[in-house]
């Protein structure tokens, strides 16, 4: 059958990125310059506490004070993540159940692998790409390999006017699973698989993810170590869009057809590149840096596509969770009532309603399953973040669908904060908890970045200073702490362009800002499918906070220019310094304002 | 493993070719050893992890509401094969019949209190 075309056929060409080698000399330097910075950090805390608050504006000085601190709270444990490789050594792929159990009585037999596709509303045809894909998948001889279909959508053909997945299914000739209800979103899909196969491990992959053949080649032999519970492979999304001449975009902004002028705007501009990756969806800081060196810590954890697991790890942990549920309903029971047949009998009747729930019905069940694997103090289960790339998969192609996709993942983090906060979970390692509340922590970024861009604003109405002057003494303890924390996360990232991401990481306050209070307001954190298509229009109502930050900014920095001029204005300097800050604050928040109107140059 | 609708929705009818460690079917329910009640859903289990392994049928006794399974040629049960003891248990609960495991070797019973099921999986 032939394929069907989409947008993405164009980037098939793509080659995925290498993983940046482990290097000791650079690790050694990181770990240098680390504690340098952790130390100067101290250092500069210590001044702004107690030697730089400003009198004068007390609540102004003291909550730029409170942003910083926890701002460093951050660097700290991004440091401790960093800290070292331990990327695992490869390994034969598995052939028999022995090579990844302890068989009894010496019987074996050839290993099961089941392959998952979880589909919920996702075009057929896409996802016929990804069978196909998965068809390719090559394997020691001997070995079953068994591709499923997860249809959360029941396209089984009982709608005419629906896709027929179902159909795709059988024309591809690989199984077909569906169930007539949602619950438990992506993990309820999983589970309802899990319930029908009996692989010994299992892949997960989504409706867009296209493996490479070698993916389990590469990946199963991990699971020789008993302990290893599952094996993540980055995701790297191959059609992240393309830069752009900076000339093309003026021409086009500006609708100049003029050949002399077209002319002049190349030969000045056509050198420069923007918008490539304007939604900043190269996930390479996130799965070459973090999550890779998470390695060291054993805390590296499940994103869910393109990863692969141990049935026995997973439903161990559901049979646990079973066992804890009914144990603390008897518990609760024998505290209402002394009769033993009514307690039998309620408990019972609790045996029926209970699930048993492989991966956590949660919008972020691939950490908070993690989480709960690597707490299990009696198996000890071990994840790997397996370092070169083995699927390619779609990124968000607008603004509304990235800011939807990382809400879940905001709020998962956050509603996982409140309820199982990996800090006090038994079980895990304190680098661990490090780890994972790392991840939790940095959602709470909205706090800090708020002050930080509300700051400069703040000073250019007021004309009151955060601090009680700009003065040497601030510069000597906040220069060499920057510059040392630039250094620092420079050497941690070696290899990565880390400009999207630090301008995301500022730009990316209202949304998360909004996951926090939802979170804190007690809302129920929904689990959003994320579009595989185009959404237009949406994309204003994302922006209009970060409009009215520049342009307060701007007329504040008007007001004070004028104030200059008519010498006027009480401290120059602490107006140097702000200006400068808030270039910085713009250029971060622009990205989001031009990824909010960006458009593929075809449907321009 | 409950009867469910699920069955009738693979596109490949092998799909019921499994291999699990324990086995539950809904088809092809044939009268186990007692009194059995009828309808509990469960025609064998496998061990070991594999239908290469071992392949047992699992004796049932009905007697006074509970439903007794022997477990004597059963050696190991791993995780997924708890998960269908547990899906066993339900099938007849369900009906009001208790579940009691008989003749469970240390090692089993000792799996089933690292899972913190001893109170719900049975064994005399």
């Amino acid at each position: 059958m032939q394929e069907k075309e989409f947008y993405f056929n164009r980037f098939d060409h793509r080659e995925p990125y290498k993983a940046i080698p482990a290097n000791n000399a650079r690790t050694l330097l990181f770990q240098f310059f680390g504690i340098l910075t952790i130390a100067l950090g101290i250092a500069y805390l210590n001044w702004r506490w107690r030697f730089s608050l400003n009198p004068d504006a007390m609540a102004f000085s003291v909550t730029l004070a409170v942003a910083e601190t926890l701002s460093f709270i951050s660097t700290v444990m991004i440091i401790i993540n960093f800290w070292s490789y331990k990327d695992p050594e490869k390994q034969t792929p598995v052939k028999y159940l022995s090579d990844i159990e302890d068989i009894d009585r010496g019987f074996d037999r050839p290993i099961l692998i089941d392959v998952f596709i979880a589909t919920y509303n996702e075009d057929v045809e896409l996802v016929r790409y990804s069978i196909r894909n998965a068809k390719e998948l090559i394997y020691p001889e001997g070995v079953d390999i068994k591709i499923y279909v997860l249809d959360d959508g029941r396209r089984d053909g009982r709608n005419p006017d629906a896709q027929n997945m179902k159909q795709v299914a059988e024309e591809e000739g690989v199984y077909y699973l569906l169930r007539e209800h949602n619950r438990g979103y992506k993990a309820g899909n999983l589970k309802n698989a899990l319930e029908q196969t009996d692989g010994d491990l299992f892949a997960i992959l989504d409706a867009d993810t296209r493996v490479f053949p070698e993916f389990l080649v590469n990946t199963t032999g991990y699971f020789r170590k008993k302990k290893v519970a599952w094996v993540q492979t980055p995701q790297w999304f191959y059609d992240t869009t393309e830069p752009e001449k900076l000339s093309d975009v003026l021409l086009r902004v500006l609708r100049i057809r003029n050949k002399v002028i077209g002319k002049i705007t190349h030969s000045l501009f056509g050198k420069i590149k923007v918008n490539e990756d304007i939604y900043g969806n190269d996930p390479r800081l996130f799965y070459d840096a973090i999550l890779r060196k998470r390695n060291y810590h054993n805390a590296a954890f499940c994103c869910g596509a393109g990863s692969v697991h141990r049935r026995e790890a997973i439903m161990g942990l559901a049979l646990k969770d079973f066992a804890e549920g009914i144990l603390k309903f008897e518990h609760e029971m024998a505290d209402k009532t002394n009769d033993s047949e009514e307690i039998h009998q309620r408990t019972n009747e609790q045996i029926l309603q209970q699930e048993l729930i492989p991966f956590k019905y949660h919008a972020s069940e691939d950490i908070y399953t993690s989480i709960m694997l690597h707490a299990d103090k009696e198996n000890k289960w071990e994840s790997i973040q397996h370092p070169h790339i083995e699927c390619k998969m779609l990124s968000t192609q607008d603004l509304d669908s990235w800011i939807k996709q990382h809400k879940r993942y905001a709020e998962g983090s956050l509603d996982i904060a409140i309820k199982d906060n990996p800090l006090f979970i038994k079980g895990l390692s304190w680098r661990q908890r490090i780890c994972y509340f790392s991840t939790i922590w940095s959602y709470f970024a909205p706090f800090w970045v708020l002050i930080f861009l509300l700051s400069p604003i703040c000073f250019f109405f007021t004309l009151s200073l955060p601090v009680q002057a700009y003065s040497f003494d601030f510069f000597k303890y906040f220069l060499p702490f920057q510059i040392l924390n630039t250094i620092t996360i420079t050497l941690g990232c070696w290899g990565i362009n880390t400009k999207r991401g630090d301008q995301y990481y500022i730009s990316s306050f209202w949304f998360m800002l909004v996951s926090l209070v939802n979170v804190l307001s007690g809302k129920k954190v929904k689990f959003n499918v994320t579009p595989k298509e185009i959404q237009i229009g949406k994309n204003t109502q994302h922006i209009l906070p970060h409009i009215g930050i520049i342009l307060l900014t701007l007329v504040g920095i008007a007001y004070n220019a004028y104030l200059l001029s008519q010498g006027k204005h009480p401290t120059p300097s602490g107006f140097a310094a702000n200006t400068f800050w808030c270039i910085f604050n713009i250029v971060s928040l622009s990205i989001m304002i031009r990824a909010a109107y960006w458009k593929p140059v075809e449907t321009t | 493993m409950e009867t469910n609708g699920n069955a009738g929705n693979t596109a490949n009818p092998a799909l019921h070719e499994t291999h699990n460690v324990i086995k539950a079917e809904n088809k092809e329910v044939h009268p186990l050893a007692g009194n059995e009640p009828q309808s509990s859903g469960i025609k064998s289990i496998n061990l070991n992890g594999s239908q290469l392994v071992i392949k047992a049928e699992l004796s049932g006794v009905f007697c006074q509401g509970i439903q007794y399974y022997d477990l004597k040629n059963i050696f190991f049960i791993n995780n997924a094969g708890m998960a269908s003891l547990i899906d066993l248990l339900k099938s007849l609960l369900k009906q009001g019949v208790d579940v009691q495991f008989v003749n469970v070797n240390e090692k089993i019973r000792n799996k089933i209190r690292s899972l913190g099921l001893d109170h719900i999986l049975v064994c005399k």
